[in-house]
């Protein structure tokens, strides 16, 4: 059985000149390489196999070139190890046509998936730009995997109302809408498009509620990894969904099975 | 004199709103608004075109509108950039946590210090910690650090008044007040002299914040002086 991680932000790590202009003197570089998250995965009880990797700072990009040198990063890491990472480009719509764009070149260029943070560009997720990005999401046949939270921007509501727009396209609402497990619950059993990630849930047990009351088909172990050390890391993450004592065959698909059928559903080949 | 300072214009992607100053202008004469301060929607990743649609509506409309920049603090140009917006004649600027750069961050400071050199008012479109991730300690920290810039809070919802009335060097913009009641209760722990009329146009509309504070029977002729108009004249020098 695969364990997949299906959340862990990565970057390439930038020499002195290119970070430390914008750091308090002492800062450490933040952000995890695909080498170090390789390593986070091997170190992990049980191992991780493979992970869903994707960028950070585009989630609200200053300029289209960081956000396409980012990605680049992706498609280049994922090239050089195809056995551990699943690449996903990141999107921030609020540069409309030419995020358009973008999404189209790393599709080309063989992603398969694409992050979206609404809540990082001050927009709600169903707004036209949302809708727009889906549209463009569901021709290309790609899995959208969204960040959800608390904000006015991507709710677990707002998200489900963007998602009822597209019920053929499947979309994971991540993070199960943090402090908002039960809104996304509400929302998840009324569309069957919307799958789930365990990264930052607070209370591990609403993964149980989860499978009780929604399904044990669309939820999936992740951790949302971003750093070194610190914040939220993929063996805390497993170790929420292996505490709750799941039943094998449920424990199997949360920690992989899960994800394996969702990213085979849009082609990536696993 | 009726002045409202918080106007955009330009291109609103989230909402494909498209506003022009001619519009603004307009709507001004129908509401008996005599200036605005316009800057540009901060949706919109692509500031540098954005302030040029300002900049353009200012150089029409000398008399009636006063712009102020959008600056993301990213940018590695960010200083350079702002020295010409205020030779050009731009008054402020315009920030946001949507850029990614929170009040913490060593960026952010650069362009306060930069705004603080120049003598323009920062503009803080924040939002509340229950609507987006701003962290108040971090943000009153930044206005403690820098008690010599004016910023203008908005859009700050409940926690703007606590801010505001712990920081001197803060304005309110009656924006986010549901109703005239609000802001006459604002009025007592900030004062009416940190009270700014401002409407949020094209979302909010100009005739409705003058309705609001017009019918606040708590607050004197004086009083409504200073928020309609003496507050803005004395903070961007007019």
């Amino acid at each position: 059985m695969l364990i997949i991680d299906l959340h862990i932000h990565i970057r390439k790590s930038l020499p002195d000149s290119e970070w430390v202009w914008e750091q308090w003197p002492g800062q450490q570089q933040m952000g995890i390489t695909a080498e170090q998250c390789i390593e986070k995965m091997e170190a992990c009880t049980p191992k991780i196999d493979m992970a869903l990797v994707f960028g950070l700072r585009s989630l609200a990009s200053e300029s289209m070139e960081s956000m396409r040198s980012e990605n680049d990063y992706i498609l280049k890491v994922v090239e050089a190890y195809p056995d551990r990472f699943i690449g996903a480009g990141v999107i921030d719509p609020s540069w409309g046509d030419k995020a358009i764009e973008e999404l189209k070149r790393f599709a080309e260029a063989g992603l398969r998936v694409v992050k979206i943070r609404f809540s990082s560009m001050h927009y709600h997720a169903n707004n036209k730009a949302g809708q727009k990005i889906f549209a463009e999401i569901e021709k290309l046949g790609m899995l959208p995997v969204c960040h959800s939270d608390w904000t006015h921007y991507s709710n677990p509501l707002v998200l489900g109302d963007l998602a009822g727009m597209f019920p053929e396209l499947k979309m994971v609402m991540q993070h199960f809408g943090e402090y908002l497990s039960f809104d996304a619950i509400s929302v998840c059993k009324e569309l069957d498009n919307i799958y789930v990630d365990t990264s930052a849930l607070v209370h591990s047990k609403n993964v149980v509620k989860f499978i009780e009351d929604v399904s044990p088909d669309r939820i999936m172990l992740a951790s949302d990894a971003l750093s070194i050390r610190g914040g939220l890391q993929p063996q805390c993450a497993l170790n929420r969904i292996l505490g709750l004592g799941l039943p094998k065959e449920q424990e199997e698909k949360v920690l992989g099975g899960n994800a394996i059928e969702l990213l085979k559903s849009v082609g990536v080949n696993l | 004199m009726k002045i409202d300072v918080h106007n955009h214009i330009g291109i609103d992607p989230a909402y494909e709103e498209d506003t022009t100053a001619k519009q603004l202008v307009e709507e001004m004469n129908g509401a008996g608004v005599d200036k605005c301060v316009v800057f540009p929607f901060t949706t919109n990743p692509d500031i540098e075109e954005q302030n040029v649609v300002v900049g353009k509506a200012f150089e029409e409309y000398p008399e009636r509108l006063i712009g102020f920049f959008t600056m993301n603090p990213r940018l590695p140009e960010m200083t350079d950039l702002m020295y010409g917006y205020k030779e050009q004649g731009f008054m402020g600027v315009v920030t946001d946590p949507r850029f990614g750069v929170g009040h913490d961050q060593k960026r952010f400071h650069e362009l306060v210090e930069c705004a603080l050199v120049l003598e323009l008012p920062v503009w803080l479109h924040s939002d509340d910690k229950d609507t987006m991730r701003v962290y108040i300690k971090s943000l009153e920290d930044m206005l403690n650090k820098y008690g010599g810039v004016s910023f203008i809070l908005s859009s700050m919802y409940y926690d703007a008044v606590g801010i505001a009335t712990r920081h001197k060097n803060t304005y309110l913009d009656t924006a986010a007040s549901m109703s005239g009641g609000m802001t006459a209760t604002v009025s007592q722990p900030v004062g009416t002299h940190r009270i700014l009329m401002g409407s949020n146009s094209p979302y909010g509309l100009l005739k409705r914040e003058i309705d609001k504070l017009e019918v606040i029977e708590e607050l004197t002729k004086f009083q409504k002086k200073l928020i309609y108009s003496e507050n803005a004249k004395r903070l961007l020098k007019l």
